[in-house]
């Protein structure tokens, strides 16, 4: 890869694309400089991002009685985030934590808790991971969507005790029935205060009881119990294959997890070197082609094209439910799936009319609209964050549509729902 | 933000459009398999060498997938059985609550089920009892994976229905299997294809101003050929004909109802949409709705998958199953009077599906994963009124209820009715059990 091609690969897997003449600054910074200041802005100097929640009210809420403009808000919020933030990476880490330790919108009724958890998720993103897994097992949606808040002593609930083992942090296979209770057990007594929205530990309720857990004695509460997960053999890979697979694509090779993996267990499951390991090879070339899903599609497109996300936020919500894929509200605990499932008949249709609606919005001097106009078919897959081009298909067609200022609108609808703006 | 001028002008749901759309359909579809064909290198005359022999005609199968594990338990209530009080103390149905069914004395239904219990005195319903894959999993996505693929301990990545498709007919057709509600990994076969409608009130393609719906088709379909080598990149572009043809099949019955709301339309169900005022809005029945119009334009679908969710009553499980039960009968009961009224009742069966039953001792407000659980078969193929298996609450597994009837029994029993091949498809042979008439 030449380096504008491997600048726009960083911004399509570990970021949410690129605005107009962005690359064209990076070119300039170079692939190490712009790598760095994705993986550790801090260090790099980098611009704080904006709380994308800050101007949400979230005071005064009555949780049985939450308005839909507040629920939308914290998505439209988000999005916003996603579009405008100085540090992508930072942003990107935060909505796959999310699509990881999956909670939702239809179970949680109160906003507070939603926007805790993603301003946790954000803020532990690129830590350690038993720092993330030990604040995900008590934060106050996460007790909700899988009933820690119903889990007692003498009334144990199961539902997280499964899915922390399953889904977020070994596997299936890595664990026994056994397991799940003598964990369902240890993680008894918290709950959450529904006046606050906060999480709190009420020892009447919890299960002191020694337990055997995943082949260590004397695990009795939340910090023993994630002591015994992180310390599997089978957690460094569970979760450098669940990253690599999100950053490389799906046929990324696994000799190339498991020797990420052994790095990620001997740093002390530490996330931002593991990440900074991923782009390198990455951009070393172990990235696999991959089908993208409808936020950073919808995302990258709206950069590129000039449309703010957050202007018509009912607009923007619609349509990304009828593309299957809205933040904060996943189909069930698994998260949203990846792959051809993003290639159906209902997730085309909304891509081709979410494309539409914004190539209709672009304005007149926007770089997109100005090559399609133009009928410059390279500049516009490079102002659509695709310096190499399209493929000859998508030429083909594009250039059916013929050029001209009446004719940009069709040009630009057509590329962004095109296959190559899919498969990234 | 878009016109809502309809992107392929197919006006909403006319005679005439809706045979132009099957004609448009048909030439979209022969230019798809010469494409795969041509793609994967194989014989370009020889398309047929494919296919296998033709399906029988005119038979629907419909899977409603209950997500997230369904509490049989109390779905079919056990009678007489003080065990099942013992351990459901706040969740059991009172005797004196379940719906008492026409000869049948060992169970009676949930009293939310009401409006199936007609269609059981009416010999159109079946259940099966103490239902599951012999080792399946309290996970739920490793259950579900067994019942989607149907064969447990094999690397087979292919489901149930998928590989009927692919052994009958032309997998290549996507209108021969649709889901509905989401997708299905039932319908994944090596060739098999089919159409997902996430919400049927809304499989419209909208065309932005300035262009028109003919040159912008023609411009998607350009992006599908020649196909790329990137296995990714040809699927992606391969979305795009597959997408415009179901469309232009499909508008017809997904095109929003005039007058909506007000039940005028002559092919919804007399009841449909008949909830509580202050109710919560019917799931499955709108989707079900779909799935009747859709069989009714005799597109030559065989396999509808209807997905619902929210079956996981971990807690507040008093509160939410009713809810949930309820919705699945007022669908099921919609539906079936929708095929009736179409003429079509001996061409559909309808079949109830989900990834696991819940454990038999409640966990203080809900019940938690477990094995074996409940079905229903539906339609006027069913064979008779009866339960088959059993739930025996005196030999837990773990606290679950032990599978007495494999799910491929019923599997087998709904493809031998779709005409085959059965055994083939599920790597064996199973009890057909009675279940449905030839």
């Amino acid at each position: 890869m030449d380096d504008r091609s491997a600048l726009a690969w960083l911004a399509r897997r570990a970021g949410f694309g690129l605005a107009p003449n962005e690359l064209d600054a990076q070119v300039v910074a170079g692939v190490v400089s712009t790598l760095d200041r994705l993986v550790d802005p801090d260090r790099q100097g980098v611009a704080p991002a904006p709380d994308p929640w800050a101007t949400l009210d979230l005071s005064g809420i009555d949780p049985r009685n939450v308005s839909n403009e507040l629920r939308g808000g914290v998505i439209s919020g988000w999005l916003g985030a996603m579009a405008t933030t100085p540090r992508p990476l930072m942003e990107w880490m935060r909505w796959f934590w999310h699509g990881h330790f999956v909670t939702s919108q239809t179970v949680v009724h109160d906003p507070r808790m939603i926007v805790t958890q993603l301003r946790m998720l954000g803020d532990l993103a690129m830590g350690d991971f038993r720092t993330l897994l030990r604040a995900v097992t008590v934060d106050p949606a996460m007790l909700v969507y899988l009933d820690g808040t119903r889990n007692r002593r003498h009334q144990l609930n199961e539902n997280y005790a499964r899915e922390v083992l399953e889904l977020f942090s070994l596997g299936i296979g890595s664990f026994s029935e056994d397991d799940v209770g003598s964990s369902a057990h240890a993680f008894t007594g918290w709950y959450v205060d529904v006046r606050t929205g906060e999480s709190r530990f009420a020892a009447d309720r919890h299960d002191d009881t020694l337990q055997q857990y995943l082949g260590r004695a004397g695990v009795h509460d939340v910090e023993t119990a994630i002591d015994a997960i992180v310390e599997q053999s089978a957690c460094a890979p569970f979760i450098t294959a669940r990253l690599a697979r999100a950053l490389l694509g799906p046929e990324v090779d696994s000799g190339l997890i498991d020797r990420l993996a052994g790095e990620f267990r001997q740093s002390g499951l530490q996330i931002r070197p593991l990440v900074r390991s991923i782009l390198e090879v990455g951009l070393d070339g172990a990235s696999t082609s991959m089908i993208t899903t409808p936020v950073p599609w919808a995302v990258a497109a709206s950069r590129a094209t000039g449309f703010d996300l957050t202007a018509r936020p009912r607009e923007v919500i619609n349509a990304l439910r009828a593309a299957g894929q809205l933040p904060t509200v996943a189909p069930n605990v698994g998260g949203w799936p990846s792959g051809p499932a993003w290639l159906t008949s209902s997730a085309t249709m909304a891509r081709v009319e979410m494309s539409g609606g914004l190539a209709a919005a672009a304005a007149i001097d926007n770089p997109a609209r100005v090559a399609a106009a133009a009928g410059d078919l390279d500049g516009l897959a490079d102002a659509l964050g695709r310096p190499e081009g399209f493929e000859p298909a998508t030429r083909a067609g594009l250039r059916s549509l013929g050029s001209g200022p009446d004719r940009s609108s069709a040009v630009l609808t057509v590329a962004l729902a095109s296959p190559d703006l899919v498969v990234v | 933000m878009v016109s809502r001028r309809q992107f392929l002008a197919l006006g909403g749901g006319a005679t005439a459009a809706a045979a132009a759309a099957v004609g448009g359909t048909a030439l979209w579809r022969t230019q798809m398999h010469e494409r795969v064909n041509d793609s994967f290198g194989t014989d370009p005359t020889g398309a047929s060498t494919a296919m296998g022999p033709p399906a029988r005609s005119g038979r629907v199968l419909v899977v409603v997938q209950l997500g997230g594990g369904n509490d049989g338990l109390n779905t079919l209530v056990p009678l007489g059985d003080g065990r099942y009080h013992d351990n459901r103390p706040s969740l059991g149905v009172a005797e004196a609550d379940a719906l008492t069914l026409t000869g049948l004395t060992t169970h009676g239904l949930h009293p939310a089920l009401a409006p199936l219990a007609g269609w059981w005195d009416r010999g159109r319903l079946a259940a099966l009892e103490g239902i599951g894959l012999p080792g399946q999993s309290r996970s739920h996505f490793q259950a579900l994976d067994t019942w989607w693929r149907a064969a447990p301990g094999e690397a087979q990545r292919t489901g149930w229905l998928g590989r009927w498709l692919d052994a009958v007919g032309d997998p290549s057709d996507p209108l021969r299997a649709i889901a509905i509600g989401s997708g299905s990994p039932a319908l994944l076969g090596v060739e098999a294809t089919s159409t997902v409608i996430q919400d049927p009130t809304d499989f419209t393609l909208r065309v932005p101003r300035g262009v028109t719906a003919d040159e912008l088709t023609a411009a998607f379909l350009a992006t599908a050929t020649p196909m790329s080598g990137d296995s990714l990149l040809a699927a992606a572009q391969q979305s795009f004909p597959a997408t415009l043809a179901a469309v232009a099949a499909l508008q017809p019955a997904l095109s929003p109802v005039p007058g909506a709301g007000g039940g005028a339309d002559s092919r919804a169900p007399a009841d449909a949409g008949a909830v509580p005022p202050d109710g919560p809005a019917p799931v499955l029945a709108p989707l079900l709705d779909a799935a009747a119009r859709i069989i009714d334009l005799q597109l030559g679908t065989e396999v509808i998958v209807v997905s619902i969710s929210g079956f996981d009553t971990h807690a507040n499980q008093a509160a939410t199953h009713p809810v949930l039960l309820a919705d699945v009968a007022r669908g099921i009961d919609g539906f079936l009077a929708s095929i009736e009224a179409q003429g079509r009742a001996d061409d559909v069966v309808l079949m109830t599906t989900s990834e696991f039953g819940r454990r038999v001792g409640e966990n203080g407000s809900g019940t938690d994963h477990g094995q074996a659980s409940v079905q229903f078969v539906a339609g006027a193929p069913v064979a008779t009124a009866q339960v088959v298996g059993t739930s025996d609450l005196g030999h837990l597994d773990q606290g679950d209820l032990p599978i007495a009837v494999d799910t491929r029994s019923l599997y087998a029993a709904a493809l031998d009715w779709l005409g085959g091949p059965t055994d083939d498809v599920l790597g064996g042979t199973y009890d057909r059990l009675g279940l449905l008439r030839a």
